[in-house]
């Protein structure tokens, strides 16, 4: 049916230029009018190809010698220079449909080609930043161990601790980021599905500030919770992860010693998380690109693109929202909406 | 030490004290031209990529006033980049991720820097059984001359001259062919092939003359 159709509508097309050329009959003299019919042949060979093209220019052809050159009601031509210009009409045509038609494969894979391209650099940047972020935390495991290993080296008990405990925190920067990769998969997938439990997403919360205290490192960060917080009905693993990427992404894009505040509030619908960061913020045209699988926004702090958008497909895996606002100043805001 | 990344900075910042070297941090590159006027180091350890100016910069407005030793940290995958630093001055590169040892190593190398100079001004390199004479133009190995090209000899006093230090493709090229031939690498393997035959013991497991994929070669003292 659909294979059809085109066709159906090329000689619908010739139906209706046969019927402008009998209203203008009078005006034009027949082998100009003859003319007209290349409008549709034309059309049909850009839009759908060669063959429905074809069929108009020979639909065309017959029709024009049926309904309009004598003698009328028959498909015979008396007049040789009839015959000619019907010969010329379909020759035009054929010729014509055939350039219209290689112009349009040619655009078809010049988009092809450019789509290709475009997941080429996909790859690329996203080989780019995996490589980098994997590579910075094993720098400084690798550093740290061989550190230690040095025989004729006497670290001091307060060094080595320094030292495993930048081992320890860049283990977990890699296994964060590690879990990203495959929580990026899985929603690429489709098949992050969230378990739900009621769970106090202020301990939630505390937790996770906990574990990155290295990260956030002079940041004050302010935590208001609403007093009677309900329960919320989410995935731990999940919106613990969700949470992270956020914290870490005000981590990284602030300043050592500017405040985030983090705040939790809940209507009868929803919960409602905001974290706010007193960074550069987000420019206005970064603002839907951050929320893509490794874009970043306009600034050069290292990042692999990813957390944002992880975050969000987690918070939409949830049935809520996560989503950056105005904020009041300087600084991004982010605001994360998770039904009850 | 400038790197953005605070965690590099606190273990370089612990090891290297312990290695007896007093470690002075920038996060930026600005900061670090700023810290680098202010209380000039023995020797820099630049990450190239940084939040405002990337290290083949700072490293070039570095030279604008000072030879001081740059030691580059790169990530695999900046060839480019790396090769950039070191054409614009830096003396060697790390890649990412490193140990502390081939750090210290480095940095002694690039340290040395000026007593190779000495070497060179002294006249003779040598280098397992080869002994390279700059005052008379001499190459033995084993005792016995070998006869070296005017192409091949000029590319091997370079590197003499720059003895443990990545020398890049662009450098050696600029030093004997001249300015204009820094796009020949085909041609510097085949110098660089030769070079090999006549005195390394084994061609195909260079000893003397090692290869820096991406980026050139180092001649190796013992």
């Amino acid at each position: 049916m659909a294979r059809a159709l085109p066709y159906t509508l090329a000689v619908l097309g010739v139906a209706l230029t046969a019927g402008l050329v009998a209203l203008l009959r009078t005006q034009f003299d027949l082998p100009t009018a003859v003319l007209l019919y290349l409008v549709p042949i034309i059309f049909a060979a850009a839009r759908w190809g060669r063959g429905p093209a074809a069929l108009a220019a020979i639909v065309a052809a017959l029709a024009h010698d049926y309904f309009f050159i004598p003698p009328i009601g028959t498909l015979t031509v008396a007049k040789p220079d009839e015959a000619v210009g019907l010969v010329l009409l379909v020759f035009t045509a054929l010729a014509t449909a055939e350039l219209a038609d290689a112009a349009r494969r040619s655009a078809h894979h010049e988009r092809a080609a450019q789509l290709a391209q475009q997941a080429d650099e996909m790859k690329t940047a996203l080989l780019h930043a995996v490589t980098h972020d994997l590579r910075t935390p094993l720098a400084s495991i690798k550093a740290n161990v061989s550190g230690l290993r040095q025989s004729d080296v006497a670290y001091t008990a307060e060094d080595r601790a320094e030292l495993l405990e930048v081992i320890d925190d860049e283990a977990d920067r890699l296994d964060r980021l590690l879990g990203n990769l495959l929580d990026a998969s899985r929603l690429e997938a489709g098949v992050l599905v969230p378990h739900k439990q009621p769970q106090d997403l202020a301990e939630l919360i505390r937790a996770v500030l906990a574990r990155m205290a290295t990260l956030l490192g002079q940041r004050s960060v302010r935590f208001d919770v609403q007093p009677d917080m309900p329960l919320v009905r989410c995935d731990y693993g999940q919106i613990d992860q969700l949470v992270t990427n956020l914290i870490e992404n005000a981590a990284r894009h602030t300043p050592p010693g500017s405040p985030v505040e983090i705040r939790l509030t809940a209507d009868d619908e929803s919960a409602h998380l905001h974290v706010v960061d007193r960074g550069p913020g987000i420019a206005n045209e970064d603002r839907a690109r951050i929320f893509r699988p490794f874009e970043r926004g306009h600034t050069a702090a290292p990042g692999s693109g990813l957390g944002l958008s992880i975050a969000r497909g987690m918070a939409e895996a949830h049935g809520g929202r996560l989503e950056v606002q105005q904020a009041a100043g300087d600084g991004a805001h982010f605001a994360l909406t998770l039904p009850l | 030490m400038v790197d953005d990344e605070p965690q590099i900075r606190r273990s370089l910042r612990v090891t290297l004290r312990a290695n007896g070297y007093e470690v002075d941090e920038a996060a930026t590159g600005e900061a670090a031209l700023d810290l680098a006027s202010v209380s000039p180091p023995i020797l820099v350890i630049l990450d190239l990529s940084l939040p405002d100016l990337n290290g083949v910069e700072v490293t070039r407005r570095l030279r604008e006033w000072t030879q001081l030793p740059i030691v580059i940290l790169s990530v695999r995958g900046d060839d480019e980049a790396k090769v950039r630093a070191l054409d614009a001055g830096a003396d060697d590169y790390l890649t990412k991720p490193f140990s502390v040892p081939e750090l210290l190593a480095r940095m002694r190398v690039a340290l040395r820097h000026s007593a190779s100079e000495t070497a060179a001004a002294s006249g003779l390199i040598a280098s397992g059984e080869v002994e390279i004479d700059l005052t008379r133009r001499v190459v033995r190995r084993a005792g016995r001359e070998v006869h070296l090209t005017p192409t091949e000899y000029g590319l091997l006093r370079y590197m003499a001259q720059n003895a443990e230090r990545v020398v890049t493709h662009g450098q050696l090229l600029r030093a004997v062919l001249g300015a204009g031939y820094e796009d020949a690498v085909g041609s510097l393997r085949v110098f660089i092939t030769n070079l090999r035959k006549k005195l390394e013991a084994e061609p195909s497991a260079p000893r003397l003359i090692v290869t820096e994929p991406g980026v050139g070669y180092r001649l190796k003292l013992d």
